[in-house]
């Protein structure tokens, strides 16, 4: 893998730039693989780095229908964080965001974190012993958070209305100063250079249509390249979970929605952290670039639509506007949607199914994004070893079977 | 002159008044009918802002909302913007307007020397490096130069309003194209609104030389405009953007209301159709060559629209550089308006270029099979470089350059609605594409460049959907129509000499071929990693200039057609929309209603502090200037040995009525409802059908088939809901009927030992005494000469009665209550009431319960097993997790030191500080007069084996010992409850 | 935005004017014969169509009345609306 570095960046750059090599390769498809992952997202590609890196596996095939990183990857907000409540999650979460702060040295792709905080406003006593407990609990989970008070806020985010005409007066916010932004693109970018450099073929524009079975395992897979042939098979395909469990004959405990984003036009740096209201149900960022990235609660009804609306638009906006009045200024630039995965309890479903060998890593619903590399490294677990790790224990798909769930409502809060 | 001036006569401007405005602080003028753009130009003005990247200086590139370039800070009478395209911007008295990029201004930016490093600076660049020793470190550097405007805390007066309106036919662009549709369906009956930006309509036939029938183009769009006006089914809406196109034929469209001093207000219109035309148009595609950015350079028919429209010239010497016939349409508008067209530079053959007679004519040189290679003047365009056929070169002077690289079709609402572009090989462009269901696309948005063609089309689409709907249009008669034509288009993407990186394909965001070409190289191939890899066609202008460009250019690189490209989706709104128009006036008490109990105003004449709990509710009573804590404990022992007046109103009130209403109600609660008897109430839990608990309440029954339920406050509507749901859709022949009352009666708590005697002074007309009335019951009657419910039950563990009447009344009954003379009962707010309901260790749903929680972990196991018919939840509880040893069960803490805080998380047994396992937390807590202690209730693993077990309760860094205890705290016999 | 004309009070809703109920046609079992699997399966296990989809709506801020509705959930487009007693194609 030709190495990035500043000193590559000058030497290239007096050779006018002809020298950079394929970040990834584009190879025609074997006939058949060790191990295949459906969906080349963050997850899918994750999985394939670990796959390759921690377990050996190289024969492996990421299949991604479309360009890869095109789906949520490609259209969330950026946020990490790791400020879940149970113990399972925080290990899950936080140890993806241990991999984000050194992820730029272990794949040689600066994914651009930007670790400014994450906030919650708090309202009112309610929140305020929620806070508290999370604050706690995290503290219990070997995760930091704290709660910072009025006058700390108004340093750290002036332009928030924190007066007391506010329709929601505000006492305060809960931050977890680790949590941040990401650039999203770079991390689907840095695992597909990473995986493919180590032997993963990433076959784009190649669209899943079916499974061939013998008996209760999958030993190929129709594509619009042809059939591919497999040991073991792992999917990571957040909203189009439903459609390949369909396939491979099974349901899942998963609701697809909309969950829209949008974009402002860029202006001056004015927001320093990223910040989340429950009594809005909005939250906003500003990227490297100057734009204001907000996002709000998912649309209700189940789509695969991955467009807006404009009355989800306009009643993110109206929040934001009544946030932060002075963004009455800045102007809407885009707005766009993803598929969500939703499940009853807001946790991530992952390791076996019904099927012998095909594996899952779904249902991050609205907070997958902060997670691809543990999800990843989850995912390869099972595909390698053949069964769950340890740290998924709970979050299998069989928990649903018992009524056992991991219930995250209070955490994944709003979608992010 | 090397810049831009005022032409002495022509133009749509009104040159009999002057407008004053500032630019930089300099005080320059204009005319009404200027955009900033143009009065900027005529001014002379060249460099206005400087491009992200490499900070090069940026001049003006397009006219309109095309140009990447010429974002401003603008203030008028009514608000400032932070940046808007100056194109987009009409001149107004007293509008100010500053670059906003370039430091310390855009002439002069000390960051323009960041192009020394071009080299490195590449696409993609910072992917490769600054990883060491961390990002954040350079973040604040590249933030400071990224961005536009910064947005000002200041007065603004500009007022936005939001509109509905449907119609039969919604027509998108007041151009030739929409105008020729509008006047065919001119008395056809049919509810036509057609929408254009301009302050006028008529589009290119405002500024091209065009004759239709015996008048200019630009008169009979007037004399059209005129005829549609008169047609009391159409409305033309002015000045109007159409900003998005949504699913069902839904729009969004962006109206600006302007007077003499700014925009007054901006309008959001939503428009629902029932039929749509497109006619948005087309734009120049810039050409692609080196040195293509600098100062001086435009798009072609922008040249014109300068040249006609506002009398303004780029420069007194002009070059123009085509692919296409247009060029020779800038070039013949220039020469009439006395500027020196030092050439036209055609890379077609001679043969194609039909206008090249009437250029001759005119006396402009034509050079065929010619490309520019190269351009000079850094802050200002001095020359173009040109190389024929022979290889010969030669450079022309000259201070302005108009390019046609062809013609981009504005086919982005079409893009909206998710119809795939497809490439048109005549035109060189992407057209709509199957266009959505009830859509039809007219003139230069599907490809016509012809305007009798375009004529035609317009008249033809209205008769097609006229027939639709079954109304019969005619086609006007023929008109002769004059105008130079378009013509063909031989796409030139990549030029044959220069060095790529110095060729630009996205201005804003300085992204040049050679960036594409990396991009190739890297295998960022498909036109969306392309676009995020390069970032092309990210800026403000949303690539309308140049991703048309970029993806063919790639699709070069790879060998393959530029339609095999695709384009990349186009994103609602088509202009940026300032957010604050999107917001309206919902702002403050008008971005939520408040909701006010009846008892409101009494509540603020005794001093209440409000918190917004979905109602405004009194967290407490501020008298006498005492602080929080002391009103809680006078308000709490007021209760306690007196009587305390406490506004339950919000809570949930729903008849359930009928022969059913037992059975009915019976499937939801835990404790069987439908054994309940008349006069009798009953507290209990529900569940969903995953056996957590959703909601807790009394259910009285009033009568034999009346039942009142009385969910919390926060679930008066959704358990209201819930209800109905069940009767619709599951059990729809129960004889039941389902009314939500909350708001019909206003609900007055009086609690403690005095409280029957207060209850008394009521005058009610049925036996309040304690063996008449006892605790769980209700009596309905007359007290104070008002109709009334009241009900004995009790959430403080006092003697207590829930008086409800009508909402009407609710403020003298508070009133009444709070006034009476000799008792002088004490008003409570919600913080000493939930703590009062503490010390009995009641529940608080969503404080003693969260998502998980059921009823066997509150304790109502026996109940539970009890019920042998179904309940909602039932199945769920009968599951082995339901009995597990990790679950969390409602226990009493009893603190044995310190002050115990909700929220505090009981460490293992065992564990003496995080991070460590933790077995639950505190749920609620306080401290307790009545103790004399801190207390609390919390969720523990196991809890109901742990009663007397000493634990750990971590908070905030220090642990304190609790005792776990049975809940009850507080007369746990409760003798003052059937006091 | 989805648009739905009530089948009970005949006006046209639009999704901000509706309540959206999910899929439609899950029976519930009988809790006193379902194992915990169908159990579970009925609490959690949803078809999640791409494409044609059953599902519920209620006519919240009009009639109150629920009803049944087949959409695709791509398109969004309202392909069949009927009332609750009776049977979506």
């Amino acid at each position: 893998m030709q190495r990035y570095s500043l000193a590559n960046l000058v030497l290239q750059g007096l050779r006018k730039n002809v020298g950079w090599q394929p970040a990834w390769r584009e190879p025609v498809p074997r006939p058949s693989y060790d191990a295949v992952i459906i969906g080349g997202g963050g997850h899918g590609l994750a999985t394939a780095y670990y796959l390759a890196k921690e377990h050996g596996v190289r024969n492996v095939a990421v299949l991604e229908k479309g360009w890869l990183g095109g789906g949520n990857t490609g259209r969330n907000t950026t946020v990490v964080r790791s400020d879940y409540l149970f113990p399972e999650s925080a290990a899950v979460y936080d140890w993806a965001l241990r991999f984000y702060e050194r992820a730029a040295r272990e794949l040689n792709f600066n994914i651009m974190l930007s670790q400014r905080g994450y906030m919650t406003l708090i309202y009112n006593q309610h929140q305020l012993e929620l806070a508290r407990h999370k604050v706690n609990y995290l503290a219990c989970n070997g995760v930091e958070g704290e709660i910072i008070d009025l006058a700390e806020l108004k340093r750290l985010v002036p332009l928030l209305n924190v007066s007391e005409t506010a329709r929601y007066p505000i006492r305060g916010a809960f931050i977890q100063r680790r949590g941040g932004t990401i650039r999203h693109d770079a991390v689907a970018w840095g695992f597909a250079r990473a995986a493919s450099s180590l032997g993963v073929d990433i076959i784009q524009n190649c669209e899943v249509l079916g499974f061939g079975k013998a008996g209760n395992r999958i030993n190929s897979i129709q594509t619009s390249h042809g059939s591919i042939g497999c040991d073991v098979v792992g999917m990571a395909v957040a909203g189009h979970s439903s459609v390949i469990a369909d396939m491979a004959g099974f349901r899942l405990p998963v609701t697809s929605h909309c969950l829209q984003a949008m974009v402002s036009e860029p202006i001056r740096p004015v927001l320093g952290t990223m910040v989340s209201s429950p009594a809005t149900g909005v939250y906003i960022n500003q990227t490297q670039k100057g734009e204001l990235v907000m996002g709000s609660i998912l649309d209700l009804y189940h789509s695969y639509g991955q467009r807006g609306t404009f009355c989800t638009i306009e009643k993110t906006i109206t929040s934001v506007v009544e946030m932060f009045p002075v963004f009455a200024q800045t102007r809407l630039m885009r707005h766009w949607a993803g598929i969500v995965d939703v499940v009853p309890d807001s946790s991530p479903i992952l390791g076996p199914t019904p099927v012998d060998n095909l594996f899952i890593n779904c249902g991050w619903g609205t907070g997958g994004f902060k997670a691809i590399p543990a999800g990843g490294m989850l995912l390869a677990h099972a595909l390698a070893v053949g069964k769950q790790h340890p740290l998924a224990e709970k979050f299998g798909l069989d928990r649903f079977r018992s009524n056992r769930l991991v219930d995250e409502g209070a955490a994944s809060g709003i979608a992010h | 002159m090397s810049h831009g001036y005022r032409l002495p006569v022509g133009g749509r401007i009104d040159r009999t008044r002057t407008i004053s405005f500032t630019f930089n602080g300099s005080v320059l003028k204009g005319h009404p009918g200027d955009t900033l753009a143009s009065a900027l130009i005529a001014n002379g003005v060249n460099i206005i802002g400087r491009s992200f990247k490499y900070h090069r200086p940026r001049g003006f590139y397009g006219a309109g909302v095309e140009d990447p370039n010429s974002m401003l800070a603008v203030r008028d009478r009514y608000a400032y913007e932070p940046a808007l395209r100056a194109g987009q911007v009409h001149l107004c008295e007293g509008l100010e307007a500053r670059s906003v990029t370039g430091w310390p201004t855009s002439g002069f930016d000390l960051a323009a020397g960041l192009q020394l490093f071009s080299g490195i600076l590449g696409a993609g660049f910072y992917y490769k490096t600054f990883k060491w020793p961390n990002w954040a470190l350079f973040e604040p550097l590249i933030e400071r130069s990224t961005g536009f405007g910064r947005p000002r805390d200041t007065v603004e007066t500009r007022v936005a309003h939001h509109r509905h309106v449907n119609c039969d036919v919604f027509i998108v662009g007041g151009g030739p194209a929409g105008l020729a549709t509008a006047r065919a369906l001119i008395g056809s009956g049919l509810k036509v609104i057609l929408a254009d930006d301009q302050p006028q309509v008529g589009g290119s036939l405002l500024w091209e030389q065009t004759g239709i029938g015996s008048r200019a183009g630009d008169e009979w769009a007037r004399v059209v405009a005129v005829e549609i006006a008169a047609d009391t089914n159409m409305t033309v809406l002015n000045s109007t953007i159409v900003t998005a196109a949504y699913e069902g034929n839904h729009f969004t469209l962006l109206q600006s209301v302007r007077d003499p001093f700014g925009v007054r207000a901006e309008y959001i219109w939503k428009v629902h159709a029932r039929q749509v035309v497109l006619a948005t148009g087309m734009i120049d595609r810039p050409m692609v060559f080196a040195g293509n950015d600098r100062p001086g350079i435009m798009l072609s028919s922008s040249v014109r629209r300068l040249i006609r429209e506002f009398a303004v010239a780029p420069a007194s010497t002009l070059a123009i550089y085509t692919n296409n016939d247009s060029g020779y349409l800038t070039a013949l508008a220039a020469q009439q308006a006395g500027i020196n067209v030092v050439a036209v530079v055609d890379t077609r053959e001679e043969t194609a270029a039909v206008h090249r007679v009437a250029a001759r004519g005119a006396g402009i040189e034509c050079l065929f099979e010619a490309q520019i290679t190269a351009t000079s003047g850094y802050r200002r365009l001095t020359s173009i470089s040109v190389c024929g056929t022979e290889g010969a070169r030669r450079r022309i002077p000259c201070s302005s350059l108009a390019v046609s690289g062809g013609f981009t079709p504005l086919i982005h609402l079409a893009s909206h609605r998710g119809t795939k572009p497809v490439y048109d090989s005549r035109l060189s462009a992407f057209l709509p594409g199957k266009l959505p269901a009830d859509w039809s696309a007219v003139g230069g948005v599907a490809g016509t460049a012809d305007l009798a063609t375009t004529l035609a089309d317009g008249a033809r689409a209205a008769r097609v959907l006229g027939n639709t709907v079954g109304i019969s249009i005619g086609l006007p008669p023929d008109e002769s129509v004059e105008g130079l034509s378009c013509g063909t288009v031989v796409p030139l993407w990549r030029p044959d000499h220069g060095s790529s990186a110095e060729m630009w394909v996205d201005f804003q965001n300085d992204v040049k071929v050679s960036d594409v070409e990396i991009a190739a190289r890297e295998n960022y191939v498909s036109v969306e990693h392309l676009k995020r890899y390069t970032t092309l066609g990210m800026g403000t202008d949303q690539g309308r200039t140049s991703n048309v460009n970029g993806l063919a250019i790639m699709a070069g690189s790879r060998g393959v057609a530029p339609e095999a490209m695709g384009t990349t989706t186009f994103r609602p709104p088509y202009v940026a929309v300032r957010m604050g128009t999107i917001a309206n006036r919902r702002r403050g008490d008008l971005y939520k209603p408040r909701r006010l109990l009846p008892a409101h105003s009494v509540h603020e004449e005794h001093s209440a502090v409000f918190e917004d709990f979905g109602w405004e509710r009194p967290d407490w009573y501020r008298r006498n200037g005492e602080s929080r804590e002391a009103a809680v404990a006078a308000e709490m022992s007021a209760v306690r040995d007196h009587v305390g007046v406490f506004d339950s109103s919000s809570l949930g009130k729903i008849e359930v009525t009928g022969p059913d209403a037992a059975e009915f109600l019976s499937r939801f609660y835990v404790s069987n409802m439908s054994t309940l008897k008349a006069g009798v109430i009953r507290y209990s839990v529900m569940a969903k059908e995953d056996g957590v608990i959703f909601d807790d309440g009394v259910v009285a029954r009033l009568s034999e088939y009346v039942y009142l339920a009385s969910p919390t406050s926060g679930n008066a509507e959704s358990v209201a809901a819930w209800f109905e749901r069940w009767r619709q859709t599951e059990w729809p022949s129960m004889r039941v009927a389902v009314s939500p009352v909350t708001s019909h009666w206003a609900s007055i708590a009086i609690a403690g030992p005095k409280a029957r005697a207060l209850l008394a002074h009521l005058d009610p007309d049925f036996d309040i005494s304690n063996a008449a009335f006892p605790h769980m019951r209700i009596r309905e009657g007359v007290i104070a000469g008002v109709e009334a419910r009241v009900a004995r039950v009790s959430f403080t563990g006092e003697l207590q009665y829930e008086i409800s009447v009508p909402a009407r009344y609710g403020a003298s009954l508070m009133r009444a209550l709070l006034l009476h003379g000799e008792i002088k009962p004490r008003p409570v707010g919600l913080e000493a009431w939930l703590r009062l309901r503490l010390e009995k260790g009641y529940l608080h749903l969503g404080s003693d319960t969260n998502g998980r929680t059921t009823p066997l972990d509150v304790g109502m196991g026996d109940l539970v097993a009890k019920r042998i018919d179904d309940f909602i939840g039932k199945r769920s509880l009968a599951l082995s997790f339901a009995r597990s040893d990790e679950r969390e069960q409602l226990v009493g803490l009893l603190a044995l030191e310190g002050a115990l805080d909700a929220g505090a998380r009981i460490l293992a047994p065992g564990q003496t500080r995080p991070p460590c396992r933790t077995d639950g937390y505190v749920t609620s807590a306080c401290f307790s007069p009545s103790v004399g202690a801190w207390i609390g209730l919390a969720l523990i693993e196991r809890g109901f084996a742990r009663h007397g077990e000493v634990v750990l309760a971590y908070s905030g860094g220090s642990a304190i010992a609790c005792r776990v205890t049975n809940p009850a705290f507080y007369d746990s016999g409760n003798a003052r409850l059937h006091a | 935005m989805i648009v739905i004309r009530c089948p009970y009070c005949h006006e046209q809703r639009t999704e901000e004017e509706l309540t959206y109920g999910g899929e439609a046609g899950i029976a519930r079992p009988d809790p006193n014969t379902a194992s915990d699997g169908e159990w579970t399966d009925y609490l959690f296990m949803r078809t999640n169509t791409k494409g044609l989809h059953n599902e519920q709506w209620c006519c919240s801020a009009g009639c109150g009345q629920w009803f049944k509705v087949t959409r695709h959930t791509v398109t969004h487009e309202v392909v069949a609306v009927v009332r609750f007693d009776e049977a979506l194609g």
